[in-house]
């Protein structure tokens, strides 16, 4: 391992905190049947709206289930919602935005014209109408968080595309007859590797972000999955007479985006470090 | 000037003719047949092709948008399913509480994100710099909904201070009005709070370590002077940038917002659309939302050559 990493790690707490939580998210994910203490959906009629309590640490919701491991099963839905939506932005967007970046001229021009329309719908409505649109489910969810999240990968990849094709290295290379899909994959390609880590990590963050906002207005991740975002919306209604309903799954969805944030702005300054 | 204007208007044509299509195939591919859903699936055969033949649904799909796009043209954006409205009256009833509350979000935004970061650069690497910067990063990852609740936990639950819900007109009665906006605000500017008061930090720590600063300063400028005249104007340019980048987002937020304070504007109207399948509702909601970021967008650029004259863009 590159000793150069833990050096600048060291001088930004961001990235102990960021990994902390990531880290902690994860495990929660895989390991959510060994480490939640009840069935996150199992009821307990006995227990109806319990506040936190030794037994329950989190209290109990109105249908008498454990708000703490349903917490620990939503990483799961929340990480997967993320992780796949980005994923799949990643790989349209990056791809998209070489192709324009790379042939220019009118393939260039259709795909930024698109990417632009996409860019004019604020993120949310396009989200929610295109679930309203293909109906709601877990997949679908994360298609729309994916056509949205698109956009920014392409346009942010066609510029530095743009930019990494005026090189000599990239002349030198055609001046070698280098086909155009190694030109693209093996000459630039590695380059804006940077700029899609950075932009991944950002990307996570909103898509769970995103996700529990849809959630919250009844257009997220449908039941039986326990999504942070449903929790919080089937929360608001008892607010007035079970406050922590609302207020865990909110902290914890504050948390885990802060995480991605500052594992992203970590990594930013480790790459702006490492280009100097 | 002029040249630019035009061309970013043939542009906002353009890109709301693509918007437009990928609106129009989407409901009418994507979703199915309209007339079921509007009839349910226990309509009969006889029924739904006579409401598909005086609907015209049972042209082609691209004479349908041909049909729909020149109606759209003059204004016209059909019948919505669920209200006894057309869909433009019911949006520009709605609009006005929309444009009240991202206006007002952004201006209050703006107001307290600017001198708190002017502060935390002069105050650079100090406590009060981590502090706030502390501050914004945990305002960028919290949910605004989750605000939202927060602070009607606090203020109308706990403190009994403001209403949780409800809308009054301006004209009707501005004290009440802007009394119930209070808290949808706050919450739809706590994020734009933090990422324009992590701008405007960053922005002016660079201002302040250019070249004219250090002159300013080596002529024995007045510090004040420094700060207020020299670096705070270009400090501005790249802000409205971002500002103008984020009109987007206010629209989003406002979905949100409206949904949890019941504001009745164009944001829960959407949800509500959606929540009912009226599609021409939806349709005519995302078109005419799109339509006022594009407009925004154009704005802002215009703005960029009033603020700064060196700006040409012909």
């Amino acid at each position: 391992m590159d000793l150069r990493i833990l050096r600048i790690s060291k001088q930004y707490k961001s990235f102990y905190i960021g990994s902390a939580i990531t880290l902690t998210l994860i495990a929660c994910a895989v390991f959510a049947e060994y480490m939640s203490p009840f069935d996150p959906i199992s009821q307990d009629m006995s227990a109806i709206l319990k506040p936190p309590n030794p037994k329950h640490w989190l209290g109990t919701d109105y249908l008498g289930r454990d708000i703490f491991s349903r917490i620990i099963f939503g990483s799961r839905v929340s990480l997967m919602v993320g992780f796949f939506s980005m994923l799949f932005a990643l790989i349209s967007g990056v791809g998209l935005g070489l192709i324009a970046g790379f042939y220019g001229s009118w393939i260039d021009n259709i795909i930024m014209r698109i990417t632009d329309t996409l860019l004019a719908f604020p993120r949310l409505v396009l989200a929610l109408t295109i679930t309203a649109f293909l109906g709601q489910s877990f997949w679908n969810v994360i298609l729309a968080l994916s056509i949205t999240g698109m956009p920014v990968f392409s346009r942010l990849i066609r510029g530095e595309t743009l930019s990494i094709m005026t090189r000599d290295y990239i002349r030198s290379a055609k001046a070698f007859s280098a086909s155009k899909s190694r030109i693209i994959l093996v000459h630039v390609l590695p380059n804006v590797m940077n700029l899609v880590i950075v932009q991944a990590s950002l990307s996570i963050a909103f898509a769970i972000l995103t996700e529990a906002s849809m959630s919250f207005l009844g257009l997220g991740i449908p039941p039986p999955h326990p999504s942070w975002g449903m929790m919080l919306q089937s929360g608001y209604s008892y607010m007035g007479v079970a406050p922590w309903l609302a207020l865990a799954p909110g902290i914890v969805i504050f948390i885990a985006v802060l995480g991605f944030n500052f594992l992203g702005e970590w990594i930013e300054h480790y790459i702006a470090h490492m280009a100097r | 000037m002029f040249p630019h204007i035009v061309r970013r208007l043939i542009y906002l044509v353009l890109v709301l003719f693509i918007m437009s299509a990928i609106v129009f195939f989407l409901m009418n591919i994507v979703t199915g047949d309209p007339v079921v859903i509007m009839l349910g699936q226990s309509a009969t055969q006889e029924t739904i092709t006579k409401l598909r033949e005086q609907l015209g649904l049972n042209r082609p799909v691209i004479v349908q948008y041909l049909d729909w796009i020149s109606h759209v043209i003059r204004g016209d954006l059909g019948d919505s399913y669920t209200l006894p409205m057309t869909v433009s009256e019911v949006i520009l009833q709605r609009f006005p509480v929309t444009i009240e509350l991202t206006l007002l979000s952004m201006i209050f935004s703006l107001i307290i994100a600017i001198p708190l970061g002017i502060f935390a650069a002069i105050k650079f690497n100090s406590k009060t710099d981590i502090t706030l910067m502390g501050f914004s990063a945990a305002c960028i990852s919290m949910p605004n909904f989750w605000i939202g609740i927060l602070l009607i936990l606090l203020f109308s639950l706990k403190l009994n201070l403001l209403p949780a819900s409800g809308y009054v007109p301006f004209l009707t009665s501005p004290l009440k009005n802007l009394r119930l906006m209070i808290l949808p605000v706050v919450t739809l500017s706590i994020w734009y709070i933090a990422v324009y008061m992590r701008f405007t930090r960053s922005t002016f720590i660079e201002t302040l370590r250019s070249d004219y600063i250090l002159v300013a300063r080596a002529k024995g400028m007045q510090e004040r002077r420094v700060l207020w005249v020299h670096a705070f104007k270009n400090t501005l340019i790249p802000l409205v940038t971002v500002v103008g980048v984020n009109i987007s987002g206010l629209f989003g937020g406002a979905v949100v917002t409206e949904t949890v304070f019941s504001l009745p504007g164009l944001g829960r109207l959407l949800v509500d659309a959606i929540l009912g399948k009226d599609l021409p509702l939806i349709e005519g909601i995302v078109l005419f939302i799109t339509t006022a970021v594009i407009l925004c967008n154009l704005v802002v650029d215009i703005l960029y050559v009033t603020i700064d004259p060196k700006i040409r863009y012909d």
